[in-house]
């Protein structure tokens, strides 16, 4: 085994931050060669993605492709890029790491991103009409049906009743702007809606997101659960230099396969092509690359499919349910300490923390929720036992045992829905779960509920808030759609015995009333099965979008060609 | 309690009234297990104390807990959707292609047969390339070229050749399974499902079928008379698979040489002996595959057929296929299915299951058509706003499925072995060609290895079961003794 690794010297050493450094992971040689990537040309919010607290959406109509034109020219320099907002990352967190808190007072940012509707990209060039992808062509009001959205026009889902994304609302151009303090946000949103009404971009929708943070965990969603923890890791360079990878590599050099296969431990490393033309993609071997994915016209390289929903969540419900239902559960099943929280547990397939439910079965683990190098590390095929990391750290909370058939984390769980893991699933083994991977960047929007539990708790919002979610990938049908379409709103798939998603999954099938079916096992391995009609989440708006490059945007788009 | 019986594929109901072919059919798929036994034994041979986990349940009954699983994958091929992206691979779905040419989707692999010198009896033969055991036929208007309707099957071969009171052959080519069978009944059935025009003579074969046998390399096999071995494949009078009823002109049951019920015994079989690489377990299903060499590494069906069956396997249990033991469409999700004026189809309404068990998710036939009293076609239909040009489009909306199930857990504590075989990706086109080699064997021109590493092992604290270790240069070989055409 050891003579195919080669120990590089500056690998002995525990990892550290500078905000210089290019050494994010151990160089072992039997490793792949990973693309060097464009990372001045690449947009900021696909890859690493913003992360920022506060963001905003701007969604605009273009009344004049010429003066379309000559906004992106001005804003072109206000595009952040990967270069850029890693940069940033890497400053933040070696200054976090001297400090020994975060660097709030000392260093903010606010970056801007934007992608393209099909329709506005044939007005800005010919040669869109290349474009392949029949979901980006058609947009996504024409594809709602496939991702179980209902479709009766009395339902605030209807695409009739939304927001954005529908008949006379579709935007043409999509603005994301994330900051670390609102009031650079603020400032730069006005910029950018101050010139665009300036141009005859006309602004039909805005919304701001901001991040939740309580009892000290961050980054929840509405339910409250901690949101965004397993993105799949980018594999690609930064740079020439043998170790300088975009997605840091944490498990020690000898720890074979692991460090390999991942960049946290558990976090499994995808070719850049599953998420940015230009680069390869997967194959049946997680260390082969897989041919160059293209699309369309030749200026998609280093862009990406965008999808944008609007999700409108429901919590009062969905914590009604829990609660009636954990009761019932508690009474007649045998189940140790069910509650609420467990039976949603049970569900999301993680504690509102962040703790997986494959590792811990009887609390809310807050630590192990946090703890980046434990809380995603677990599988379903097999047990999961500690590994030696570059940093010494040592992951002493439970470990998962092997449970293929969902008897500790149900199969049915959100979680378990959408990333298969190192279980097979029915489009086949691991390579066609790596198929479906997409880049999260959602935020929630609208203010977080007090005492979601009680039911006569004051809501001075009146039920407005819910997710923006945001995904990037190289296609908008074997990704995004498949995951909707596929896994999340088929009960017996991606395995089974199953269910539906209940909590994310919509159902559109006819006479089924939007009812979803799941099923768990208690104590005695004995089925349950749980089902509710409730809307938990709504959705009221969305749009499929291209997120170019820069230089695609300077030299395509925004080219004086018309 | 042991099971009684084998049931035919989805309690279909034809054997009902033949005279000892409900008994005949019980006694090839349990024939078939214990061959598939048999064959995994001789794997473990080195381990007197090791036990097969695959079982017989109508000669054994575990006692404990039992545990269903359905395993369940996706109809339409991943071959082809890999081997030529999702447009071309829509039209190529639907052509026939002849036994003797090379295989869509994978032009590196061995076609199924080769003509014996003079002869042209296997390029005659024409069959399905869908390999996901769900096949299906799509029938246009003639003038529009609109579709009318699409039907789906997934019954095996080997119940036609029961019916038609064939010989059925055991897991190493012996005519070992005589079955009554009533050849009226059959065609009483390809009258109501495929034609009336259908004769008796149409469905059989003319003449007898054979191939002539040769190693890995391609040399003759010589029997003990000196001469190149031959192996029947169908006697002549025996019912012939690939009529033209299930070809050109209809569909009746599966048609492409790796759909049979035996290859899904065996495959489940196999998937049950533990591998390891360098002392870990292999888990993951691509790596499974091209550790074992039990399946194509492209598809959606052998990649999970075989990972569940080792996930339930890794934990100690013993593991079967349950009963009625066969091939099934369990579901199709009409989500997104719409009509020329945007409503939702009602799947009760456009899928009509013909055969087999649809309460189960048993489904043996189907058809997909528009009710008569909406006045458009299949063609008129969207799913997700794109009109169904291709029978595809609704395949890739239907799952497959077998059951298995796994009986008391942590009775076993097996001994790993190594892997048999290895797989190689075509360097040019990485996606989509692999192939799977015997430990020994070249990797071909222009293929690299894949798997080199312990990728799809993963490492474990846990237990060390025994490990069948082979020595640093010693090449480890399995010889499954199965004939060609019977393997995956």
């Amino acid at each position: 085994m050891n003579d195919i690794l080669t120990t590089a010297t500056e690998n002995s050493q525990p990892k550290t931050y500078t905000a210089m450094s290019r050494l994010t992971g151990p160089v072992n040689a039997g490793a792949p060669i990973e693309p060097v990537l464009d990372i001045h040309d690449i947009q900021g919010n696909v890859i690493p993605g913003f992360n920022k607290p506060h963001q905003y959406v701007l969604c605009f109509k273009m009344e004049d492709a010429r003066l379309g034109k000559k906004f992106l020219k001005e804003i072109l320099p206000h595009i952040s890029t990967l270069e850029e907002v890693l940069a940033f990352r890497r400053l933040y967190r070696a200054r976090k790491k001297r400090l020994g808190h975060k660097p709030e007072e000392e260093l903010s940012a606010t970056w801007l991103n934007i992608a393209f509707s099909y329709e506005c990209t044939t007005r800005l060039t010919s040669t869109a009409a290349t474009f392949e992808s029949e979901a980006f062509r058609i947009n996504l009001e024409a594809r709602s049906p496939l991702l179980g959205d209902p479709i009766s026009p009395d339902n605030e889902g209807s695409p009739e009743n939304w927001i954005v994304g529908s008949k006379d609302k579709v935007p043409d151009i999509f603005v994301i702007i994330g900051g670390d303090r609102q009031d650079q946000l603020a400032e730069k949103v006005d910029f950018v809606k101050k010139q665009a009404a300036k141009l005859k971009l006309h602004c039909i929708y805005d919304e701001e997101m901001n991040t939740i943070e309580r009892d000290g965990v961050t980054g929840l969603e509405h339910f409250g659960f901690k949101d965004g923890i397993s993105q799949p890791g980018v594999r690609g360079r930064i740079s020439n230099l043998q170790g300088d990878f975009l997605q840091e590599r944490y498990v020690d050099e000898n720890v074979l396969p692991d460090s390999l296969l991942y960049g946290y431990p558990g976090q499994f490393l995808s070719w850049p092509g599953e998420f940015v033309f230009g680069y390869p993609g997967q194959t049946l071997d997680p260390l082969i690359a897989g041919p160059i994915k293209t699309e369309g016209p030749d200026w998609t390289k280093n862009g990406s499919f965008m999808v944008f929903r609007r999700y409108k969540q429901d919590v009062k419900l969905f914590w009604k349910y829990m609660l009636e239902t954990s009761g019932k559960l508690a009474k007649e099943d045998n189940f140790t300490n069910m509650s609420p929280q467990k039976l949603a547990a049970m569900l999301v397939g993680r504690w509102p923390g962040g703790a997986p439910f494959a590792r811990e079965q009887d609390n809310d683990d807050k630590a192990l929720g946090a703890d980046k190098m434990a809380n995603n590390y677990f599988r379903y095929a097999s047990d999961s036992c500690p590994v030696k990391m570059v940093n010494g750290y040592q992951d002493k909370y439970p470990q998962a045992k092997a449970d293929p058939i969902g008897l500790t984390c149900p199969m049915t769980a959100h979680i378990r829905k959408v990333n298969t893991r190192d279980t097979s699933n029915d489009a086949g083994g691991t390579f066609a779960s790596f198929q479906q991977r997409l880049l999260r960047r959602g935020l929630p929007y609208g203010p977080p509920l007090d005492n979601p539990l009680d039911p006569n708790s004051p809501d001075p919002a009146n039920g407005n808030r819910g997710l923006i979610f945001l995904s990037y990938h190289a296609s908008i049908e074997n990704q995004f759609e498949f995951l909707r379409n596929r896994w999340m709103s088929n009960r017996f798939t991606p395995r089974s015995p199953s269910g539906d998603d209940i909590v994310i999954g919509l159902n559109g099938n006819v006479g089924q009333d939007s009812v979803r079916k799941a099923m768990v096992f208690d104590n005695d391995t004995k089925a349950v099965g749980l089902s509710t009609g409730d809307q938990w989440i709504t959705p009221t708006g969305g749009g499929y979008f291209f997120c170019p490059s820069l230089s695609a945007i300077e030299h395509v788009l925004a080219a004086d060609t018309i | 309690m042991k099971l009684k019986m084998f049931d035919p594929p989805g309690h279909l109901p034809d054997f009902v009234g033949i005279p000892g072919q409900l008994q005949q059919w019980s006694k090839a798929i349990s024939g078939w297990i214990d061959g598939a036994i048999q064959i995994e034994q001789g794997r473990l041979k080195d381990f007197p104390k090791a036990q097969v986990q695959f079982f017989n349940a109508t000669e054994t009954d575990p006692a404990g807990l039992s545990l269903d699983q359905d395993i369940v994958w996706n109809a339409f091929p991943r071959t082809l959707v890999l081997g030529y992206g999702k447009a071309k691979a829509y039209p190529t779905s639907e052509q026939l292609f002849s036994l003797t040419a090379p295989r869509p989707g994978l032009p590196t692999a061995p076609p199924f047969y080769v003509d014996p010198p003079g002869t042209t009896m296997w390029s005659d033969l024409l069959y399905r390339p869908l390999d996901e055991y769900c096949e299906f036929r799509v029938e246009r208007h003639p003038d529009t070229h609109k579709i009318i309707r699409i039907t789906f099957t997934s019954e095996p071969p080997e119940y036609w050749q029961a019916l038609h009171g064939d010989e059925l052959q055991d897991a190493n080519g012996n005519f070992a399974y005589k079955f009554t069978g009533d050849k009226k009944k059959m065609l009483d059935l390809y009258h109501q499902y495929v034609s009336t025009k259908v004769k008796l003579g149409d469905l059989e074969c003319k003449h007898e079928y054979y191939y002539m046998v040769t190693d890995a390399n391609g040399k003759p096999v010589l029997g003990p008379d000196g001469k190149q071995q031959k192996q029947v494949v169908f006697r002549k009078g025996d019912y012939n698979p690939y009529n033209v009823w299930n070809s050109t002109k209809g569909i009746m049951h599966l048609s492409q040489p790796n759909n049979f019920v035996q290859a899904e015994i065996q495959l489940a079989a196999d998937a049950t002996i533990l591998r390891h690489k360098n002392g870990r377990a292999v888990v993951q299903a691509d790596a499974l595959v091209c550790c074992s060499g039990y399946g194509g590494t492209s598809r959606s069906s052998d990649p999970t057929i075989g990972a569940s069956v080792n996930d339930l396997a890794r934990l100690g249990a013993w593991v079967t296929i349950k009963n009625p033991i066969g091939l099934y469409m369990h579901d199709l999700n009409t989500e997104g299915f719409t009509k020329p004026n945007g409503e939702q189809i009602d799947p009760k309404e456009y899928f009509k299951v013909l055969r087999g068990d649809e309460a189960g998710h048993m489904i043996e036939r189907a058809v997909f058509e528009v009710p008569e009293k909406e006045g458009f076609t299949v063609s008129d239909l969207k799913i997700a706003g794109v009109p169904i040009t291709w029978g595809g489009q609704v395949a890739e909306h239907i799952n497959i499925s077998i059951t298995g199930t796994g009986v008391n857990p942590r009775y076993f504590n097996n001994p790993m072995l190594p892997c048999a075989t290895f797989c190689c990706i075509d360097t040019d086109v990485s996606i989509a060609l692999t192939r799977v080699i015997n430990n020994g064997d070249p990797i071909p021109e222009g293929y690299q290895r894949a798997f080199l590493h312990e990728q799809g092992t993963f490492a474990s604290q846990a237990s060390k079961p025994t490990l069948l270790q082979t020595a640093a240069k010693e090449v480890y070989h399995e010889v499954s003794g199965i004939p060609r055409h019977k393997r995956r």
